[in-house]
C-alpha cells in the first residue's frame, strides 16, 4: 500500500524526535505525547484573549483598525500582550493540530476504531483555519484587504454568486460597518463550533489527555509570553480598497493558501483542497492490515467487575443488567465496531487468578483469536526452550514498539503483544512461580504513548498496587522489570534486558517459592 | 517491580533542555507568523478593475394578450401583456491606449436567465496617462450597444474601479 512507504519514514522521523524531546524535556513532558492536549492549552489562552480582544474591539470599518491599533501601540503592556498572545497561540494551536494529525497518521492510528475521531477531525481542521483567516480580517489592514479580496475571488470561482463577491470589496464605499458585525459574529460563532467539534473528536476516547502536565503548560504560556513581548504582533498600515497593498507579511500557518491561489488560479487549488479533503475522508477505509477479532464476554465467568469496562480505552466494553440466573447482577458486554482488540480488558480480568498451570484457562473477557491460554502455553513453552546456563527470562512486549521477537539477547525468551497491557500481572506471578522463569521483563510503547493509549498507564498501576487487578506474589519485585521503549529505543533496551539477566544471579535466592510442575494448586 | 530510567535529563539540565525547545518553538512560530514577505502586487503598477453589474435587453419585446388568451388566465393573473423574461448575454470590450484589453461575453443570471450579467476582470496597467474606451453590446451580438470613453492618471498601486450605473460609466479612482 502506497500509504505505507510514506509512513514508514513518518514513523522512524517522529520516534527519533521523540527521543529529542526527551532529552530536552524529559519524558514526562515530552510534549509529542501531549499534542492533542496542548492544543485544548492554546485554545484556552485564544478563548481568553480573544475575550478582551472583544471588548475593545469596534465593529466599525474605521474603529475596526483603530482600536486595535489603540491597544497595539498604547496598551502595549497588556492590550498588545492580549493580542500577541491570541495571534502566537492561534499558530501554536494550528502547529500542534498539525503535528497531531501527521503523527496520528505515521503512527497509524487513525483507521479502525478510531476512524470516528479521525472523520471528526477533517472539519476541525478547516473550520481552525477559516477562524484564523477569519480573525484576520478583523484587523481591516492591508493584510485583511488582501485576505478579504483574494478570498472573494476565490469564492468567485464558483459561478453560484448573483453578482460578483469581489465587488463587495470594490471601492471604499463598498463596505459598510455591519460588515464587521457579520465578522465579529463569525469569529465568535465559528471557535464555539470548533470547540463542539473537539468535544465530539474524544467521545471515543475514554479518559483522553486534554491537560497537559503543568509544568508543559507553564513552559508552553511562558513561551507565548515572551515571544508577545519580544516579538509583538502588529499591524499592517490601514486597509484602504484605493489601492493595492504591495507586499505582505504573510502568516504561514493560516494563510499559505493565498498564494497558492496567486501562483497557480483559484480552480487547481479548489481542486487541491477538495482532493486533499476528500483523501483525508477516505483514508480510514483505504485497505489495511487485517484486525484481530473483537474480545468476547463469556458469560460463565464474568462476574461483573467492571474492571474491563473501566480500563478499555475506546469504550468499547459495557455493563449491561444481567438476565439470567447468575448471581451476579452485571455482565461486560462488547462492542465490536468500538474494540481494537488490544487485550488490554483480558489483563483487566481477575477470573482467572490464580493462574495454574494443568486447567484450561477460561477467563471473564478474551481474545478470541489470542486467548489467554494460548498466551500461557506459549510464554512456558518459550521459556522451556531456554538453556540452563543463564538466568532464565521472559520478556513482553507490545507489537507497535520494539520487536521483541527479533532482539535475539541469550537466556530471554520473548512474547509479543497487541499491547503490553494484555497480560494479566498472575501471569507474571505464575511464570515465576510455575513457569521456569527467574525474572520477567515487560516492555512496549508505554507510558504517554502508548498506541493503544492506556495499556501503558495500567500496567504501571497494576504493578504498584494501586489499580486492579494487582500484582500479587511472594517473589521479590526485582524479578519484575518495567521499561519502556518505542521503537527507536531498541539498543537501549537491549542494554537493559542484558543488565537485568545479568543481575538476576545476585537476588536473594527464592527456589523454594518455585512450584514443580504437576504440585499442588494454592 | 522496578522501572528502568528512561533517558531523562536531570537537575539544571532539564531546564536548559527545555530553554531549548521552547526557543526553537517560539522562533518558529515568529518567523512563519509574519514571515517571508509576499509580493502581492508589483511597486510599478497600477491596478485596473473591470467590475459592474448590468441586465441585457429582453429577448422578446412584450406583446398585448389575444382576448382568447385572457379568458384561459386566471384572475388574479390576468395580466393585458405577455413579456419573456430572458434576456440577451452582455458583451464587453475594453481599450485601453487603443489597444484591446479585455473583450468578453456574460450570460444573464438566473434560472430563467432573467438576471443582471456580471463582470469582474482585473488588469496590471503601467502607471500614467491612460485613454480608455468600453463598449457594451447588450441587445444581441449584431446589435448596436453604447460605449464610454475616458482619460485618467494613475500612479504606482492605484485602483481604477470601471462600473456602470445603469448605461452611465462610473470612474472609482483613489482621492488625490
Amino acid at each position: 500500500m502506497v500509504l505505507g512507504y510514506i509512513q514508514r519514514p513518518m514513523e522512524w522521523a517522529f520516534e527519533k524526535a521523540e527521543l529529542g524531546f526527551d532529552v530536552l524535556f524529559g519524558r514526562a513532558w515530552n510534549p509529542l505525547f501531549y499534542l492533542g492536549a496542548l492544543c485544548y492549552f492554546n485554545f484556552w489562552i485564544v478563548a481568553a484573549s480573544g475575550i478582551y480582544l472583544y471588548i475593545v474591539f469596534e465593529t466599525s470599518v474605521l474603529g475596526a483598525y483603530n482600536s486595535i491599533e489603540v491597544i497595539t501601540q498604547e496598551q502595549w503592556y497588556f492590550g498588545g500582550i492580549m493580542r500577541s498572545l491570541h495571534r502566537y497561540a492561534s499558530d501554536a494551536l494550528l502547529l500542534f493540530t498539525m503535528i497531531h494529525l501527521l503523527r496520528e497518521f505515521a503512527l497509524d492510528r487513525y483507521r479502525g476504531v478510531r476512524w470516528f475521531s479521525w472523520i471528526v477531525g477533517v472539519p476541525m481542521l478547516w473550520l481552525l483555519i477559516i477562524c484564523g483567516i477569519n480573525g484576520y480580517w478583523l484587523v481591516w489592514d492591508e493584510l485583511a484587504q488582501m485576505i478579504a479580496v483574494w478570498t472573494a475571488e476565490f469564492l468567485d470561482w464558483f459561478p453560484i454568486f448573483g453578482e460578483p463577491v469581489a465587488r463587495n470589496f470594490l471601492t471604499k464605499g463598498s463596505l459598510s460597518d455591519r460588515f464587521f458585525s457579520l465578522l465579529i459574529f463569525l469569529h465568535i460563532a465559528l471557535p464555539l463550533i470548533l470547540l463542539l467539534l473537539m468535544w465530539i473528536h474524544l467521545q471515543r476516547m475514554n479518559r483522553a489527555k486534554i491537560n497537559p502536565p503543568l509544568g508543559l503548560a507553564i513552559g508552553t504560556f511562558l513561551m507565548l509570553l515572551v515571544l508577545s513581548l519580544v516579538y509583538p504582533a502588529v499591524s499592517h498600515p490601514q486597509a484602504d480598497l484605493s489601492h493595492v497593498p504591495e507586499v505582505i507579511h504573510l502568516d504561514w500557518f493560516y494563510l499559505f493558501v493565498y498564494p497558492m491561489i496567486d501562483l497557480w488560479s483559484a480552480g487547481p487549488v479548489w481542486g487541491l483542497l477538495y482532493g486533499v479533503t476528500g483523501l483525508l475522508i477516505i483514508m480510514p477505509w483505504l485497505p489495511r492490515e487485517k484486525y484481530d477479532a473483537p474480545a468476547v464476554v463469556n458469560p460463565d465467568q464474568c462476574n461483573g467487575c467492571e474492571r474491563c469496562f473501566d480500563d478499555c480505552p475506546y469504550g468499547a466494553v459495557i455493563m449491561h443488567k444481567r438476565e439470567d440466573d447468575s448471581p451476579y447482577e452485571k455482565i461486560a458486554v462488547v462492542n465490536p465496531d468500538a474494540c481494537a482488540a488490544c487485550g488490554i480488558c483480558v489483563g483487566s480480568c481477575p477470573t482467572h487468578t490464580p493462574l495454574r498451570r494443568d486447567d484450561h484457562i477460561t477467563t471473564g473477557i478474551d481474545l478470541p483469536d489470542y486467548t489467554l491460554h494460548q498466551l500461557r502455553g506459549q510464554c512456558v513453552a518459550a521459556v522451556a526452550g531456554l538453556p540452563d546456563d543463564k538466568p532464565k527470562v521472559i520478556l513482553f512486549g507490545c507489537a507497535r514498539a520494539v520487536h521483541v521477537d527479533a532482539m535475539g539477547v541469550a537466556g530471554v525468551a520473548t512474547i509479543e503483544l497487541p499491547c503490553t497491557g494484555m497480560v494479566p500481572p498472575s501471569l507474571l506471578d505464575f511464570m515465576l512461580r510455575r513457569g521456569g522463569a527467574d525474572g520477567v521483563f515487560l516492555t512496549g510503547c508505554g507510558d504517554g504513548e502508548c498506541f493503544h493509549r492506556l495499556g501503558g498507564r495500567w500496567v504501571e498501576e497494576r504493578l504498584d498496587g494501586t489499580r486492579e487487578t494487582y500484582l500479587r506474589t511472594k517473589f521479590s519485585k526485582k524479578r519484575v522489570r518495567l521499561g519502556w521503549a518505542s521503537a527507536a529505543d531498541a539498543d537501549r533496551l537491549k542494554e537493559d534486558v542484558v543488565g537485568f539477566r545479568d543481575g538476576l544471579p545476585d537476588l536473594p535466592d527464592e527456589s523454594h517459592l518455585v512450584e514443580a510442575v504437576g504440585g499442588e494448586e494454592q | 517491580m522496578s522501572n528502568v530510567n528512561r533517558t531523562t535529563p536531570a537537575g539544571i539540565g532539564r531546564y536548559v533542555g527545555q530553554f531549548v525547545g521552547y526557543t526553537l518553538f517560539a522562533l518558529l512560530l515568529g518567523y512563519f507568523s509574519a514571515s517571508p514577505d509576499w509580493r502581492y502586487f508589483p511597486a510599478d503598477k497600477a491596478l485596473v478593475k473591470l467590475s459592474f453589474s448590468h441586465a441585457g435587453q429582453r429577448k422578446e419585446a412584450c406583446r398585448d394578450r389575444t382576448a382568447a388568451e385572457l379568458e384561459n388566465i386566471p384572475g388574479s393573473a390576468k395580466v393585458p401583456q405577455a413579456c419573456p423574461r430572458e434576456r440577451h448575454p452582455v458583451q464587453v470590450k475594453l481599450w485601453l491606449n487603443d489597444a484591446e484589453v479585455f473583450s468578453g461575453s456574460a450570460q444573464p443570471g438566473g434560472l430563467s436567465n432573467d438576471g443582471p450579467s456580471t463582470f469582474y476582470e482585473t488588469f496590471e496597467v503601467p502607471p500614467g496617462h491612460h485613454s480608455l474606451k468600453l463598449e457594451v453590446r447588450d441587445n444581441g451580438p449584431d446589435q448596436p450597444g453604447f460605449s464610454h470613453s475616458a482619460q485618467v492618471d494613475l500612479r504606482p498601486r492605484d485602483i481604477l474601479a470601471i462600473d456602470m450605473d445603469r448605461r452611465a460609466l462610473v470612474l472609482r479612482l483613489p482621492s488625490r
